[in-house]
């Protein structure tokens, strides 16, 4: 069996991680944009609730598509498809699915630029934002995956001590009547809006599928995602139970609640403006959910088109995700309406359809069986 | 690493560095007019904002007030250490941004610490001012908004007593205010908040020139809405801080039995609780305050060392808070303004009955029968235990 894997692994990366590696890497992925733009917010007191429906169906995401990865060991979603569909079919979806990756990481670097030039740096345009996050997300790629996952063991400990600290130091102005009343909401709706919580962050967790063959252990990718999305839907709630505690019914005019939560800090002595602990923290964790999502483009291309190398696709993958993410919307505006409206249908496609499809051909085909021996 | 790697790898660090570290719109202290308070009153046409704002000389600082470089205000004696501008536009946002046509520097606003609205502009509504304040990422939603019944830009104008930045001064009486606890102090946020609240009434500090021409803080301003409708005095004001659990500190005074004199009774500490019970579409609010406080002095020759004596005095105290709440609620009736939150209170109860009442909100509360529970204890004697008299 390892055997197998082995020969079917990719040379395109070379690189091992182990499994906590993995899980503090999906941390740092499910953080990404979310250390500032909490999902679940149209759920104004009831937020916190839809985030934890919105892990469960996450994690209900995940284990489907890590019991993909464990019929397949060793092999990348590009090589599954490619096997479970014939060659040609499977590419075709493959390229569908790494279009969905490209296109989540120039929304990555559409929300970094939008987020950068309306708080802290306004006069400054667009484009330099989006080019010097994606040079350095473009080192980190070019250095493989282990690099990547290494530059979070860094990060993401320092964006949870972060996160910790603010939200300790903002418990005194915490108004506990701001959480009544509980389940307000009609339950459709909840559902509805816990469901644009599972598509964002935690569904985009299948983007993991070109990563799991890496592991040092492939079979511990299940246990591994369901604890990297708890932790990661606990650090959430944790943002969000501040921007509910803290602002309260006045949560639903901000842009960026959790920006604003911090902005209010009153410590005696210390004074206040600390709000650059959330810039920084979406600087680490949105610079991580792109190398991730621009890794999996660049090796999934790679590995659909048979190159040797992935050096020639890292340049021009940036170049047109740069310029993918500022033609993607016209304004901010648009890009909220995006992720509350057709981004429920449009990433449910990708995180739930194409893996169940992909596993019920593979069971009825009793793939990973013929595949022995490679 | 390879050479040619280390080469793409320095030339970036240098790119990098030329990129990231220059003075790409940098703004030195001498440019920049840093703005301490704010007025906006209606301009001489009703349809436009008058702005007048208060800046800060930082080259002088109010350190450097020997006179000679004054400009001849306050007697010449000592300069004011700020400058007055005042500005035109049809929006707040104009209006701002037009401030440079009078004046030198460029207006910056983190520093702002008030925000005063004139009697005029707040009656046909704040949104207008507010909007913009929260909008832009320069202004701080800590400022203190204040509402003045006459024109917003004479408190601006008024100098400091102190020879200080006039705002800063406002502010720390504004923070003094916890002493007695019969000024409100509300920032721009707390205010965004209420009125985010179909029903709750928005509440700033009223604040005015009294007779002698000083700034004085004088109750609270009530809103409906966005609109002003009327200001309350100190008392009602306490009365009302009593309710929505904002009292920090204060002096309580009683009448001591038998006419022995007065007692004065420090607040050690109070908490105000509001509870809905809602039945058949009928409302049922309690009011919980729970008080505790200190003997402070007392003019007469009360044994304070006998319980039943300090028990007489916290029920006294009971009925002086009980009075001063129904005194607040009263007005607020009057005013058909939801001051307390009585209705969000309804609302976290019961959030399906609510729905039903929210819309007849305004025909319920000035009939809203509410029960109101006083607990006081005087817990601290201080360090004398007896009166001071011969016996």
């Amino acid at each position: 069996m390892r055997l197998g894997g082995w020969c079917c692994l990719s040379y395109l990366e070379q690189g091992k991680i182990s499994g906590s590696q993995l899980v503090i890497l999906m941390v740092g992925f499910l953080l990404g944009s979310s250390v500032v733009i909490f999902p679940g917010q149209a759920a104004r007191q009831d937020a916190w609730i839809a985030i934890i429906i919105g892990a469960v169906e996450g994690g209900i995401f995940a284990l489907i598509f890590t019991t993909l990865a464990r019929r397949f060991p060793g092999k990348t979603m590009v090589e599954i498809l490619e096997t479970v569909f014939s060659p040609y079919l499977g590419k075709l979806i493959a390229v569908i699915f790494v279009w969905y990756a490209f296109h989540d990481g120039s929304f990555v670097i559409r929300n970094f630029t939008d987020f950068f030039t309306t708080t802290v740096m306004i006069e400054t345009p667009n484009i330099v934002f989006a080019v010097l996050l994606t040079i350095v997300a473009a080192l980190a790629v070019g250095n493989g995956l282990e690099v990547i996952t290494r530059c979070s063991l860094v990060l993401v400990p320092l964006t949870v001590l972060f996160l910790l600290v603010t939200f300790l130091a903002q418990l005194s102005q915490v108004e506990w009547t701001n959480f009544l009343p509980v389940f307000e909401i009609p339950v459709w709706q909840l559902l509805k809006i816990s469901h644009s919580a599972a598509v964002f962050p935690f569904g985009e967790t299948v983007f993991f599928l070109m990563v799991f063959p890496f592991l040092n252990r492939t079979k511990e990718c299940r246990r591994k995602t369901v604890i990297g999305v708890l932790l990661g839907a606990l650090l959430i709630n944790i943002i969000a139970w501040g921007g509910i505690g803290v602002l309260g019914p006045t949560r639903a005019l901000f842009t960026y609640p959790a920006y604003e939560v911090v902005k209010m800090f009153n410590l005696p002595f210390i004074n206040t403006r600390f709000e650059i602990i959330v810039v920084i923290n979406f600087l680490t964790m949105g610079f991580l959910k792109l190398a991730v999502l621009y890794y999996v483009t660049v090796l999934g291309l790679g590995q659909i088109f048979h190159l040797r190398s992935l050096r020639p696709l890292i340049i021009p993958i940036g170049i047109l995700m740069i310029i993918l993410s500022i033609i993607n919307f016209s304004g901010i505006t648009e890009n909220f309406e995006f992720n509350t409206t057709s981004n429920l249908i449009y990433s449910t496609f990708f995180q739930l359809v194409i893996p169940l499809i992909t596993l019920i051909v593979a069971m009825f085909r009793r793939l990973p069986r013929r595949e022995r021996g490679c | 690493m390879k050479l040619q790697n280390r080469l793409t790898f320095s030339i970036l660090i240098i790119a990098m560095t030329l990129i990231g570290s220059g003075c790409w719109s940098y703004r030195e202290l001498e440019t920049l007019g840093i703005v301490s308070g704010a007025g906006f009153d209606l301009g001489k046409d009703p349809e436009q904002v008058l702005l007048t704002v208060q800046v800060i000389k930082a080259s002088k600082g109010k350190g450097g007030g020997n006179g000679s470089l004054g400009d001849g205000q306050g007697q010449g004696s000592r300069p004011q250490p700020v400058a007055i501008v005042e500005s035109n536009g049809a929006t707040a946002f104009e209006a701002v941004r037009n401030a440079v046509s009078k004046f030198s520097r460029r207006l910056y606003w983190p520093h702002n610490q008030i925000l005063i609205v004139g009697k005029e502009a707040a009656e046909n509504g704040v949104k207008n001012y507010l909007n913009f304040g929260i909008r832009q990422t320069e202004l701080r939603p800590t400022a203190w908004i204040m509402i003045s019944p006459g024109k917003a830009g004479d408190l601006i104008r008024a100098p400091g007593e102190m020879g200080q930045i006039p705002a800063m001064e406002i502010k720390d009486m504004l923070q003094a205010q916890s002493a007695t606890s019969e000024i409100g102090s509300f920032t721009f946020y707390d205010f965004i908040e209420r009125l985010m609240s179909k029903t709750t009434a928005p509440l700033a500090t009223q604040i005015r020139l009294n007779k002698e021409g000083e700034v004085e803080l004088a109750g609270t301003a009530i809103f409906k809405g966005e609109k002003l409708v009327g200001f309350i005095g100190k008392k009602e004001t306490r009365g009302l801080l009593w309710v929505i659990g904002k009292i920090k500190s204060g002096v309580v005074i009683v009448k001591a039995p038998a006419n022995k004199g007065k007692v004065s009774l420090g607040i050690i500490h109070a908490a105000g609780k509001i509870q809905a019970e809602t039945k058949n579409d009928s409302v049922k609010i309690t009011v919980k305050v729970n008080v505790q406080s200190g003997l402070g002095e007392q003019t007469g020759d009360l044994d304070t060392s006998k319980p039943e004596v300090i028990k007489s005095l916290a029920r006294r105290e009971a009925t002086v808070i009980r009075n001063e709440i129904n005194a607040a609620f009263k007005k607020a009736q009057e005013l058909n303004a939801d001051i307390f939150g009585f209705g969000e209170a309804v609302h976290r109860a019961d959030f399906k009955a609510w729905k039903k009442l929210e819309p007849r909100w305004d025909e319920i509360f000035p009939k809203l029968k509410v029960k109101l529970i006083v607990k006081t204890n005087i817990s601290l004697n201080g360090l004398i235990n007896k009166p001071i008299s011969q016996k």
